[in-house]
């Protein structure tokens, strides 16, 4: 019995582009060994939005988020996100879809509102991310990449996606200490990291598909060697180069907050 | 050697320059053909323009194919005069200084240009004519597209009167930028990656593909046609303009090869030098700063090629798929994002083939291989990833640090 979904990656060229079409293959293949049918497609421009169930927003750079938000604008994106749509919405993706973002002059403007986040100047970082385990989220450590010169601060108590062994994240004080990653609200996804994250960490692919599809239990195991090592010897290498991370921040969140207390 | 005309100033920055090129070369630091030149340049900026003196220059930039085309151009020009050129692939302004310092007197120069240092290098050497090739993206560079464009499109308008620009107008970029030129020049020289030229540089709207044309439908821009063209001829290709058509042979594999001999007649052409004869010139070149030249391995050969984007990937393997050869890819460490371009290539083209992997990141192109589906193989190390083929000629797909690596390696060994 297997199951068809739509994943649409949407204007990838209205910013710079950063592996979107990685990103919507790595769901079609983490899809079909869950006995998903998944069928990948592109959105050029507004008259040819498809009803999906995942959409992909992405690409770095504020240079084209203006025109992110124009032809977003045009789209049923909020209608479909309402009715349960999932969205994953990467750096220019998410300034995009924030409340309010700001282009590189400073200037503030309005989002398109979807994730409760509004996004602020920060001097800019660039680096490899280590994320910390999350077992409600069913994710082991992954990698990612972060280059940015924004602050991204959640509002109404939204949940982070991640928090973070390594690298700068969000950049906003969080409760627990942590340094937190993104913005989970609903069937919003949202991070700044870019580049083929989904291609490189399989199981926020199934994160995507999960919650694509209303799946509350979680996923049996399913391994892909080929990938996890790769990763593996990244966040080595990364561990090696780190002075920040010791064996303390790789515990869990709630657990490492407990014991700097 | 300096000349009794340079200012003094600039004399005294190539003295200066030269002994520390000598010194470099004397520790052992490579040809020392860098070191050179950067210092010379801090002494005068206006050193290139006293190096170039008033020899007649063709310009050689874009993303992907710059060091085989400046070869090419170099061999089409010779009918007119002595050429030097920046054949150690030295390409920003400092390099350049090093390779016209090196030789005063030839008449012609063929330069290879970073596409960044592409204004100071053309205010120094005021080019009769600029090679203008593809514009994509490099994530490691950390230089937006965006700027390139805007740099080229400024120093388009700026080129002397006299400039010609000979542009690929198969890439939407390309045409934008140099559309200011005094003069224009159009290579139909293929674009292997749209990927990052569906949107229109002037207007934003998202532009329309046929397979060997494109249109903006937002401010109506068009793809100009070609004045020169490669067309197949026979079992090779021919190069087609103002309606004769000349054959070339050229060693390069693949398409890159007769388009790159396109570009390299148009330049001929552009200073006056006979098509006919410059095409013979070019089927002669053997080899591109052994890039291409097979490295012969008992009874395998491989032909080694440098990548960096996703338009170079896709090349590649359009290369290994057209030409039925086997693929090595090889790569080496060099920063975080090191291999993340080669997740946008498309591997699938390579489903259910051998693919041998060796180098520093093999993790990484073993699960990018593994998950377009080819039947990827592990090699301790270049040789035994080359024997994993059948005997005949391989492709060696590598990054920049594995091509340097292993060129050396073959060149001091079996080559
Ligand atoms: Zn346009």
């Amino acid at each position: 019995m297997s199951r068809a979904l739509t994943v649409a990656t949407l204007f990838p060229l209205a910013t710079v582009a950063a592996a979107d079409e990685a990103n919507a293959s790595a769901l079609a293949r983490r899809g079909a060994a869950r006995d998903l049918s998944v069928e990948t497609v592109t959105v050029d421009r507004a008259d040819s939005f498809v009803d999906a169930d995942v959409y992909l927003v992405g690409g770095t750079g504020r240079g084209g988020v203006a025109a992110l938000v124009e032809a977003l604008t045009s789209t049923d994106l909020a209608a479909r996100v309402s009715d349960g749509a999932v969205l994953l919405a990467v750096d220019a993706g998410l300034d995009a879809v924030a409340r309010s973002w700001v282009d590189p002059a400073g200037a503030r403007h309005q989002g398109l509102g979807l994730a409760p986040v509004s996004i602020h100047s920060a001097p800019e970082v660039t680096g490899t991310v280590v994320t910390r385990p999350d077992a409600s989220l069913d994710l082991p450590a992954l990698i990612g990449w972060e280059a940015n010169d924004l602050r991204t601060v959640r509002e109404d108590g939204a949940r982070a996606l991640f928090t973070l062994e390594v690298g700068s994240g969000n950049r906003t004080e969080d409760a627990l200490g942590g340094t937190t990653e993104g913005v989970l609200a609903g069937s919003i996804l949202g991070t700044r990291l870019h580049g083929p994250l989904l291609a490189l960490n399989p199981e926020l692919a199934d994160l995507v598909l999960a919650r694509a599809t209303q799946r509350s239990e979680p996923w049996p195991a399913l391994e892909s060697p080929a990938v996890e090592r790769a990763r593996r010897e990244r966040i080595a290498e990364v561990r090696r180069e780190s002075p920040k991370a010791d064996w303390r921040s790789r515990l869990p969140g709630p657990v490492a907050a407990r014991l700097r207390r | 050697m300096s000349d009794a005309r340079d200012p003094l100033r600039a004399r005294l920055a190539l003295a200066t320059g030269r002994s520390a090129g000598r010194l470099s070369q004397a520790l052992g630091k490579g040809s020392g053909s860098m070191i050179g030149g950067r210092l010379a340049l801090r002494v005068d900026p206006q050193v290139l323009r006293a190096v170039a003196g008033d020899r007649r220059s063709v310009l050689v930039t874009g993303t992907n194919g710059k060091s085989t085309v400046t070869a090419l151009v170099a061999a089409a020009i010779t009918p007119g005069g002595a050429v030097v050129s920046n054949t150690t692939g030295a390409n920003m302004t400092d390099g350049i200084v090093t390779a016209l310092s090196a030789d005063r007197t030839s008449g012609l120069a063929a330069l290879e240009v970073d596409e960044v240092y592409l204004e100071p290098v053309a205010r120094g050497t005021r080019p009769k004519a600029v090679v203008v090739l593809n514009s994509s993206r490099e994530y490691t560079r950390g230089v937006s597209l965006r700027s390139t464009l805007e740099h080229w499109r400024r120093t388009a308008a700026a080129l002397p009167d006299d400039c010609v620009a000979i542009v690929n107008v198969d890439d939407p970029l390309v045409s934008w930028a140099f559309e200011t030129a005094p003069h224009r020049i159009g290579v139909s020289g293929g674009l292997y990656w749209r990927g990052d030229a569906l949107i229109c540089p002037a207007c934003g709207s998202v532009q329309d593909f046929t397979d060997d044309s494109w249109s903006c439908p937002g401010c109506r821009r068009s793809r100009p046609e070609p004045d020169w063209k490669v067309v197949p001829d026979g079992n090779g290709w021919a190069v087609e303009h103002a309606g004769e058509r000349t054959r070339i042979e050229v060693t390069v594999p693949g398409r890159t090869g007769p388009v790159g001999g396109a570009f390299a007649l148009a330049a001929a052409d552009a200073l006056g030098v006979d098509v006919a004869e410059a095409a013979e010139r070019v089927s002669a070149v053997a080899d591109v700063d052994g890039r291409y030249a097979p490295y012969r391995l008992g009874d395998h050969a491989a032909r080694l090629l440098m990548l960096k984007n996703p338009a170079g990937w896709a090349e590649a393997i359009d290369v290994a798929v057209s030409t039925d050869r086997p693929l090595v890819v090889a790569v080496d460490p060099f920063g975080p994002k090191d291999t993340a371009t080669m997740w946008e290539a498309p591997f699938q083209r390579l489903a259910g083939e051998r693919v041998a992997v060796t180098g520093g990141r093999t993790a990484d192109a073993v699960a990018i291989l593994d998950a377009a589906g080819a039947d990827v193989v592990e090699a301790p190390d270049i040789e035994s990833a080359v024997r994993a083929h059948a005997p005949g000629e391989v492709m060696v797909a590598c990054n920049y640090p594995a091509f340097r690596r292993i060129s050396k390696q073959f060149r001091g060994g079996t080559h």
